[in-house]
């Protein structure tokens, strides 16, 4: 789109995505076995209540590249890499009789949050969300233990490297270093701390409480034993993480770009093309998803009670999230870089808040584009300009902690909630989730910028 | 007004729950996804209070759509075995409907105890297959005596701490050190239980004990690992025979486990016990004796609190309290063995 295209966009054209969460928050608290049922039918309506009003305004050629551009380019790379760890994480079972307690959730929490950093919070998510369902099921109460599972494994442990989230990987795609999010690790560290805390209280309530119904684990043997089968998939999960990182590193060496330095790419329609790089990176993680399968016995996934369902719920949902929230994002980058923020704090809960509903993806890189144009003459240097440690920090921090405010601020939040119904613990519904975000969340990026994002 | 429950149109509707819930978990050959996990008839009464009660129907509702939920996931399944599912859920349905539509509740009646301990002693012993009675009691005033007395004249076991030298042989817990510190020590008299109060979690472990710690009981803490332990053993034991039982939240237990029993606390004055603690062991001061007391108490209480919920000195937790410096140790086993008196010699000729 044009820039005169992109500064006539409407507010009205946010509706259907608005809608659309709206019936995502709503529906199934209302009807749920309807929207089960018709899911697919209403993220189609949406998506056409934002299509035909934009073709009118800005014609058919503009709309078809818009959509195509955002199948392509964003939902077929975050749904296939979602698929793919799915698929792999599925393959593992953990086979043991620790029992689910505050101690061992916090063991668990901890373990999974680093490995975020390590395998990227998609993967790692589905790979703890099992054995931490399983170890807890003698329990009732445990839709805390979730909650505080999307909190810090699905998103705030991603912020180490690259690789644990796709914002930090379009920044190292855009010329900060590698390296550069471990600058992260002290405000990782006091949001564990304080989260930590805040569960082994809010756990240990609910586990005594459990207790005092009568709920007890079986522990009639004599010592703990854990078994991992299908470990062997960890090969392809390492195939997976390969693929992510080569998505970032491949389109800057030249033998990926043409002539003009832009990154070659199969043509779909117009100005949309889908970067070999990309096609790449899919075909890995498709190919580690089926070897994956190939080579693991059914048993492990009938174990993991692995089902088709989750998966296919989210893909429906996030296709039509994707489609409809492009006024949204184009409005966000026509209007970025105008809204007058110039301070890390300032951008730590604009990129925040923006990120807990939008793809966390797009939110960053506009906020880091408006930051790299405010000509500072000290920092990171990335290819969008010069930026001050502090204000890469809070845009990065930002960007990947807020993931956690809603169910669809990152892609893993919707996928553990859909695992946990699915297997019996009672998830709070959309606004259910956000009171627990605003709750214990909330407060904790408080104290964050506080510490961390009042200086300049 | 008193209002009627049609109990045996909860149980039947309970049990098609559950069973629903059984029937589609293992169709999925997984070990995840069970909403009804644990002991059986624990869960059917779970469910039979959420029919009965007025504002639970919401948390019902919940449970089922999760049964639903993992019934449609379900693979290799016909249609014929699906149908029958789909079926079963759509008639529980109904039925949890004109439960909610015609039931009444009786407006003091504990749900979670009705069938227990609501009804008269007699109906009580005819519903008990053997004769169990737990005993509480505050430090000091001679509770273990008096459970030991009754468990003479009514000429059947009685527990204390050989429950938890069962269980710690169980949990292959060899420590003899920590067995003689942590736990009661009994002798041979009546009631000379001496306790220091100091509990399992005073002891200072080294990282090593930790460690072994954690995987001997599965990353639960130790204490919570032997109650757990310990509650599936008086379990087991009350489906086998008679006793008495003194504390171990043993009402508590054996309540959850829908087991009938008599509960009884036996508590005196402070300063009674007091006094009698300081004449039972001379080497302690009056007010080293006070602190004891206190402490023991304070253990017991926290105990009770940590893993019932209630607060241990309640009354109403018990079926009985008693003062026991009103009758002494033989005065007050009188008046217990009088409440059964009739039904005691009845069940004692049958059992001849």
């Amino acid at each position: 789109m044009s820039a005169e295209e992109l500064s006539s966009m409407p507010l009205w054209l946010c509706i259907p995505f608005a809608g659309l969460l709206l019936c995502i928050a709503v529906m199934p608290l209302i009807k749920p076995q309807w929207w089960e049922k018709h899911q697919l039918k209403v993220v189609i309506a949406w998506c056409i209540l934002f299509i035909v009003p934009f073709a009118v305004m800005f014609g058919a050629g503009t709309m078809s590249e818009t959509v195509l551009e955002c199948l392509f380019n964003d939902y077929l790379t975050f749904i296939v890499l979602l698929f793919g760890l799915y698929c792999v994480a599925g393959n593992i079972t953990m086979e043991g009789d620790l029992a689910g307690s505050p101690r061992v959730n916090i063991l668990l929490l901890i373990v999974g949050t680093f490995l975020s950093s390590i395998i990227g919070t998609t993967g790692s998510s589905m790979l703890m969300v099992r054995p931490i369902i399983k170890m807890n099921a003698w329990r009732k109460n445990r839709a805390h233990i979730m909650i505080f599972f999307i909190f810090l494994v699905s998103n705030i442990g991603g912020c180490l490297t690259p690789i644990g989230d796709p914002p930090l990987l379009m920044g190292f795609s855009r010329g900060v270093p590698f390296a550069w999010s471990l600058n992260l690790l002290p405000i990782l560290l006091v949001n564990m701390v304080v989260l930590l805390t805040i569960f082994y209280f809010i756990d240990r309530k609910y586990y005594l409480k459990d207790i005092a119904s009568g709920n007890r684990p079986d522990i009639s043997k004599a010592g703990a034993s854990v078994t991992f089968k299908g470990l062997h998939n960890i090969i392809f999960i390492a195939m997976i993480i390969g693929a992510v990182i080569l998505s970032g590193s491949l389109p800057k060496l030249p033998l990926f770009q043409n002539a003009n330095g832009e990154v070659i790419g199969i043509h779909i329609f117009g100005e949309v093309s889908f970067p070999i790089t990309s096609l790449i990176e899919v075909v890995i993680i498709l190919l580690a998803a089926f070897l994956s399968f190939k080579t693991t016995k059914k048993e492990i996934r009938e174990s993991n009670h692995f089902t088709w369902g989750a998966i296919k719920e989210v893909a429906v949902l996030f296709i039509g999230i994707f489609i409809t929230m492009q006024p949204a994002l184009m409005i966000l980058k026509n209007v970025g870089g105008s809204l007058g923020l110039s301070q890390p704090a300032e951008m730590f809960w604009v990129t925040g808040a923006l990120s807990s509903f939008l793809d966390n993806t797009p939110t960053y890189l506009v906020f880091l584009t408006t930051a790299g144009a405010m000509s500072f003459t000290s920092g990171v240097a990335t290819t969008v300009g010069m930026i001050p440690q502090t204000m890469l920090m809070a845009i990065s921090s930002g960007a990947v902690f807020m993931g956690a405010n809603t169910y669809i601020g990152n892609a893993p939040n919707f996928m553990v909630k859909a695992l946990s119904d699915e297997n019996g613990v009672r998830m709070p519904s959309f606004f259910g989730y956000l009171w627990w975000s605003v709750r214990f969340l909330i407060p904790v990026f408080f104290l964050d910028m506080l510490i961390f994002f009042l200086r300049g | 007004m008193a209002i009627k429950i049609d109990e045996e149109l909860l149980r039947t509707t309970a049990e098609r729950i559950y069973n629903l819930d059984a029937e589609v978990y293992k169709k999925t050959g997984s070990s995840l996804g069970r909403v009804y996990n644990g002991d059986k008839e624990r869960n059917i009464r779970y469910i039979q209070n959420l029919l009965a009660s007025q504002n639970t129907d919401h948390v019902l509702r919940d449970e089922m759509a999760l049964i639903v939920n993992m019934a449609k996931t379900l693979k290799n399944v016909s249609e014929k075995e699906y149908a029958h599912i789909r079926g079963e859920y759509l008639a529980i349905m109904g039925l949890t409907k004109s439960i909610a539509d015609n039931y009444t509740r009786v407006d003091i009646l504990d749900a979670n105890r009705t069938g227990i301990i609501a009804m008269p002693i007699n109906k009580r012993f005819e519903l008990m297959e053997h004769k169990i009675i737990t005993v509480g009691r505050t430090h000091g005033s001679c509770g273990s005596e008096i459970g030991f007395s009754l468990a003479n004249e009514l000429n059947i076991n009685y527990y204390d701490v050989e429950i938890f030298n069962e269980v710690s042989k169980r949990l292959e817990v060899t420590n003899t050190k920590e067995m003689k510190d942590g736990t009661l020590v009994r002798s041979d008299a009546a009631d000379t239980s001496v306790y220091d109060g100091k509990a399992f979690d005073d002891e200072k472990f080294s990282l090593k004990q930790l460690a072994s710690d954690f995987k001997r009981f599965h990353g639960l803490p130790r204490a919570d690992a032997m109650f757990f332990n310990q509650s599936e053993l008086i379990v087991e034991m009350a489906k086998r025979e008679s006793f008495v039982i003194m504390g171990r939240c043993a009402n508590f237990i054996l309540t959850n486990a829908r087991i009938p029993h008599i509960s009884i606390f036996i508590s005196a004055p402070f300063e009674q016990r007091v006094r009698r603690i300081s004449n039972i062991r001379p080497e302690l001061t009056l007010s080293q004796a006070k602190k004891l007391v206190k402490k023991v108490d304070k253990f017991r209480a926290d105990e009770y609190k940590r893993y019932t919920g209630q607060e241990w000195e309640n009354a109403s937790n018990f079926d009985l309290t008693l003062n026991s410096a009103n009758y002494g140790v033989n005065g007050t086993v009188e008046v217990i063995l009088k409440l059964f008196d009739d039904k005691i010699k009845v069940y004692n000729k049958d059992e001849e």
